[in-house]
This record gives C-alpha cells, structure tokens and sequence, in this order.
C-alpha cells in the first residue's frame, strides 16, 4: 500500500490530538456533572426531610401559640367584665382567625 | 358474636400434661376478646385422659370445637385438619401446652382493624415452667424477612389469613417441627402486609421433650428448618445453599452472585501506615490484598480515592496487588471529606455494585464480597454491612441502632461467641444502618439516594446514607457472615464534632424515643 504524504499525516495527527484533548475535557466536564447532580440531589432529599422536621415541631408549637392567645383573649375579655359575652368558643374562634392573620408560614 | 368468628384459635393435641392442655384451653376461654373458635384436634392421643379434656370442653363453651383423627397423622396432618374447619377470618396458632395472654386476641383485632390489609401478625412471646414462672421475654424486631430466613423469630404468636393458609396449601408434613416456619415462610412470599405487634401475648411452655426446652430434644427440626427456608430460597429463585447455623435453631444461608456481576471496591486513603498485631503496615496495601484475596469473586475493580500527598511506593504496591485493567487511581488534593472522596470514587467506578471499604481493615471471612453484595440482588435490599472486629477480635460493628434520640454500634465491644439478645450477633438480620467502614449498596441506588452527604466530612454520613436509602424504601441487612477486622480510626482522628450530630439532627430528628425497631435489645 502506498504511505498517505507526510503532509496528511501531520495533519491527521494533530487533529486526533485535539480530538483526544476535546474528550478528555468533555469527560472531565461530565464527571463534573455527574458529581454536581449527586450533591444536589442530596441537597434535595435533605432538604425535604428537614422540611419534614420542620413541620412535625411546627405542628404543636402554633396549637400551643393558639391556645396561649386564646386564654390571653378570655383574661382580657375577664377584665373587661365581658366573660359572660364571650363564651370560650367564640373567643377560640376569634383568636384563631387572628393568628392566622400572623400565622407564620412554613414550607 | 357473628356468625364467622374474626379467629380460629387452632391446636393440634397429642400427648400433652393434661393439666398443661387444659391450661390452654382456659387461656383461650379467658381472652378478653370474645370473637374466636378454638378448634381442638386430638391427633390420637395415647393417654386416655386427653380426649376427655377436649370434650369437656366442647361441652362447656359452644365456641370450642373437637375433631379427632382416624389415625396418628403428625403436628401437621392435625393442624390441617383445623384449617379446614376453620371458619375464622384468621387463624392464631396456638401449641397444645402453651398459653395465651388474656388480651391477645383483643390486641391482634385492633392491630387488624389498624391495618386491614395485613395478612401475617406476630407478636413477642416469652416462656413459661412447669412451675408457672415466666422468663425469656424475647422483645422482636419489627417485620425482618431475612432474619425470619435465619431463624424462626416470628413464631409466637402467629396469626394468618385463613385464605392465605388455605391458599399456599396449609402446613406440609415434610417440614414437621418446622412445620410453622415453613407455613409462615410460605405466607409472607405472598402477603401484602406484615405487622409486629410489639407486646407479649405468648408463653412457650418449656418441658422436657419440647424444643422449647432445647431443640436437641427434637433434631428433626433443625434439620427440617433447613430444608423448609431451603425450598423458600428457592421458591424465590435466590441462588444460596441452606445450612445449619452457628446457634441451634438459627440456618446459615450462602449465596452466590453471577461471575459477571461487576463489583467496584471504593477506598479512599492517604497511604497511612500503623502498628497492628505488633507490626507495621501499610493500611490500604493490607486492605486491598486480603479484600481481593478471600473476595470470592473474580470481576473486582478497585479504585483508591488517594490523597495527593501519598507516598508513591504506595501506589506503587497496590499496582502490584491489582490485577492490571482493575485498578483505578483517582487522585484528591482538597481538605479531608470522605463523603466526597467516596462519591467521586463511586462516580468513577464500573461497577453495578460498589462497595464502599476505609483503608484501615482487612477481611477475614472467605468469599466475604460475594456474601456482602448478593442479597443486593433482591431488588428491595438497598444496603448491607459487614461484621467488623476490633483487632482483639472483638465486636466493632453489629449493625447501626437508632434508639433514644441517638445512634450507635449494636453490642459494640461483645466478644467473638456471644450470641446477643435471641441469637442477634449470629444471624443475619435487617438493621436500621450499616458503617461506611464496609457497605454494599448497588451504584443505581448511591445515585438515586445522592451518595454521601459531604456536608459531612468525616462522621454520620454514614447514618444520613442509611436514612436516605431507609426513605426510598429499601431494606438494609447486617450480614454476621461477612467478617473484616476494621482497626477503627488508626489511619485517621475519631473526634465527632457537635455539627455533625445537629446536622443529622436537623435532617431526620431525634432518632427513635422508644427504641430501635430491628434491635429492641441492643447491649
């Protein structure tokens, strides 16, 4: 077989050079990748699960914070002399859609 | 009462202490549920008092019911003889010596009216004397398929729907004294829902001759034991040899993997070197050698995680342990983050199974690879861990335990033949965690769950990995069979620092308050 000019020869070589340097990048660049979306789809489930603490503790603080107002309303209610006005229901009710006023949002 | 009892209370009798037979017919006439039948077969009882008993009772309470056998047929002809009688939604099975507590069956029909599609129930038992006194209470983990494969621990109390008894073909006499955990194995292939119900509501009366007593008195069953999880393993297509257990009454199971199975071993290091059994070596060099050489296993890859600064002779000598084409070199020049020399170790295998390993141990047992990755080929398994000793030949790790708000080593310092609580440390068994130190997990799962959370660097990672794969639905077993020294935190500062642990904290809360659910008893 005839050997291909040297001229095509340094030609294709230096193109398999690149060729090799371009996937070696592009391989560096995945493993990047792969490694960016391992992390976050950590991030992802720990912050779902935190989420989930969060909202297992929120849950019987913001009864307690309605039951403290709800009593806060009743004594002042008392002072007032409005206790026999007030039964103990509506005074929940009223607190309640007070807080939900200031209810702090979680999630 | 409705016309179908909720329960068929069943018991085959042959020869019992009448005064114990009628002990358990009172403890089922005592219940504080009144919704049952007991079913008395007297399988041709010798003693001429025994068919009187169960007459008597028959003629006192219209619930009990008495069927005699034309001939002696064994526990298991009997016992099928009442599940066809049966007319229970479930049946509870119940010896023809032991009894009730008076609340059990009240306490299995609300666990029933709680999960209305739970097919198999069982509870904790303890044992009784001839004398009266009760001892032995065994607290049991909750549903555990693969210590249920290695010993019967379900048994007492058992109570199963009837249509699925009937379904699977009722006991099989070629399993007698085993009779009930090949009845149980057969349940559970099929069940859509098992529940523990975490109380005692039975006492196995310990007499001579009974395998309460000791299951010598009865070798057959042992041995039908093997045979009964055998043809179980098979019945599942899972590749594994049934043997007897290195306690009675426990089975030793050795599976197999394709050889075409690849496994990746990821071990980071910084080529530490240390003093063990009063010699000096090279961590990793020793860890990869005796982890290739007793693998079992021919298609292993090994990538070594290696710090920048490591010695190039190290290297150098893992590249003469490792075959040539196996061995990957990843090199990691950041500040010390194992999760994150793991995941990116992990990344960069080609392994279907990766198998995190710390540089500092050295397996002992023969074939440990493939018995730690195998059970990986049950789709539902998502993590298993290794038996890891002290160098004194002490216990490292007997899998994780998530008990009162903290987390911690299972029996950690037992010494090499301590059984545990009920055989615990020789068996294996579903474990709330397993240590990075040594674990297999599957490379498609590692990425579903996000690997190694490299918000720690050092501690707990191991802990948040296991409740990530806890989470995406996963079993996670302890293997007793899998055996490696690990010399903990000889190549690195064992310090756990106060982030970690409120790292973890905040994630997943304060572990379990009551108690570990796989390992009620745990030291």
């Amino acid at each position: 077989m005839e050997a291909a000019p040297t001229a095509h020869r340094d030609e294709a070589g230096d193109e398999l050079a690149t060729l090799r340097a371009e996937l070696a990048r592009t391989r560096s660049e995945l493993a990047d990748a792969q490694h960016r979306l391992l992390t976050l789809r950590d991030h992802a489930i720990g912050y779902e699960a935190e989420l989930g603490q969060l909202r297992n503790h929120a849950g019987p603080q913001l009864e307690s914070r309605e039951m403290q107002a709800a009593l806060f309303v009743v004594k002042v209610g008392k002072a007032l002399r409005l206790n026999v006005v007030l039964r103990f229901g509506p005074v929940k009710r009223l607190a309640r859609y007070l807080l939900g006023v200031y209810r702090p949002r979680v999630g | 009462m409705s016309v179908a009892p909720l329960f068929s209370v069943i018991t085959p009798v042959y020869n019992p202490p009448p005064r114990f037979l009628r002990a358990a017919i009172r403890s089922v006439q005592a219940q504080t549920f009144q919704d049952w039948e007991l079913i008395l077969v007297d399988d041709r009882s010798p003693d001429p008092d025994i068919l009187p008993i169960l007459e008597e009772a028959a003629r006192s309470d219209g619930r009990i019911r008495v069927l005699r056998r034309g001939e002696n047929g064994g526990i298991s002809a009997a016992s099928n003889d009442a599940v066809a009688a049966a007319s229970g939604q479930f049946i509870a099975l119940l010896d023809h010596d032991d009894v009730l507590a008076a609340d059990a069956l009240e306490v299995m029909a609300e666990a029933i009216t709680r999960e209305p599609e739970v097919d198999y129930l069982y509870s904790d038992e303890d044992r009784l004397t001839e004398g009266g006194v009760y001892f032995g209470l065994f607290e049991k983990p909750d549903w555990s398929l693969e210590r249920l494969r290695n010993h019967n621990y379900a048994t007492h109390l058992s109570v199963l729907r009837t249509d699925l008894v009937r379904a699977v073909g009722g006991f099989d006499s070629r399993y007698d004294g085993a009779q009930d955990h090949d009845l149980i194995l057969k349940v559970v292939e099929r069940a859509r829902r098992v529940v523990h119900v975490p109380k005692c509501l039975y006492s196995w009366r310990i007499l001579p001759g009974s395998t309460a007593h000791d299951i010598a008195e009865k070798p057959e069953a042992w041995t039908n034991g093997v045979s009964a999880v055998q043809a179980h393993l098979d019945r599942l297509g899972i590749e594994a040899e049934v043997t007897y257990g290195r306690s009675d009454g426990t089975y030793a199971i050795t599976r197999s993997i394709p050889a075409d199975l690849r496994v990746s071993i990821v071990i980071p290091t910084r080529g530490a070197t240390g003093m063990v059994w009063g010699e000096n070596r090279c961590f990793v060099v020793e860890a990869v050698r005796s982890a290739l050489e007793r693998a079992g296993h021919a298609s292993v890859q090994v990538v070594v995680v290696y710090d920048t600064d490591t010695r190039p002779s190290v290297l150098a000598e893992l590249a003469q342990v490792v075959p040539e084409g196996d061995l990957l070199f990843l090199p990691y020049d950041e500040e010390f983050n194992f999760s994150r020399k793991c995941n990116l170790g992990v990344l960069a295998s080609d392994g279907d199974v990766v198998v995190l390993l710390n540089d500092d141990t050295q397996a002992r047992s023969e074939g440990w690879l493939v018995q730690l990755v195998a059970p990986l080929l049950e789709r539902d398994v998502g993590m298993t861990g290794a038996r890891l000793l002290f160098e004194d030949g002490t216990l490292q790790h007997g899998g994780h335990v998530h008990a009162h708000g903290a987390y911690t080593h299972a029996f950690i310092g037992a010494r090499e033949g301590d059984l545990g609580h009920a055989a615990c440390l020789v068996v294996n068994r579903e474990c709330s965690g397993v240590t990075c130190a040594c674990a297999a997990i599957r490379r498609e799962t590692f990425v579903e769950v996000g690997g190694l959370c490299e918000k720690l660097p050092s501690n707990y990672n191991d802990v948040d990995l296991a409740h990530k794969v806890a989470r995406a639905g996963y079993r996670m077993l302890w293997m007793s069979n899998v055996v490696l020294y690990h010399f903990e935190s000889k190549s690195r500062d064992p310090r756990v620092s106060t982030e970690e642990i409120e790292f973890v904290r905040a994630r997943w809360g304060l572990p379990y308050q009551a108690g570990d659910p796989f390992l009620p008893v745990w030291h």
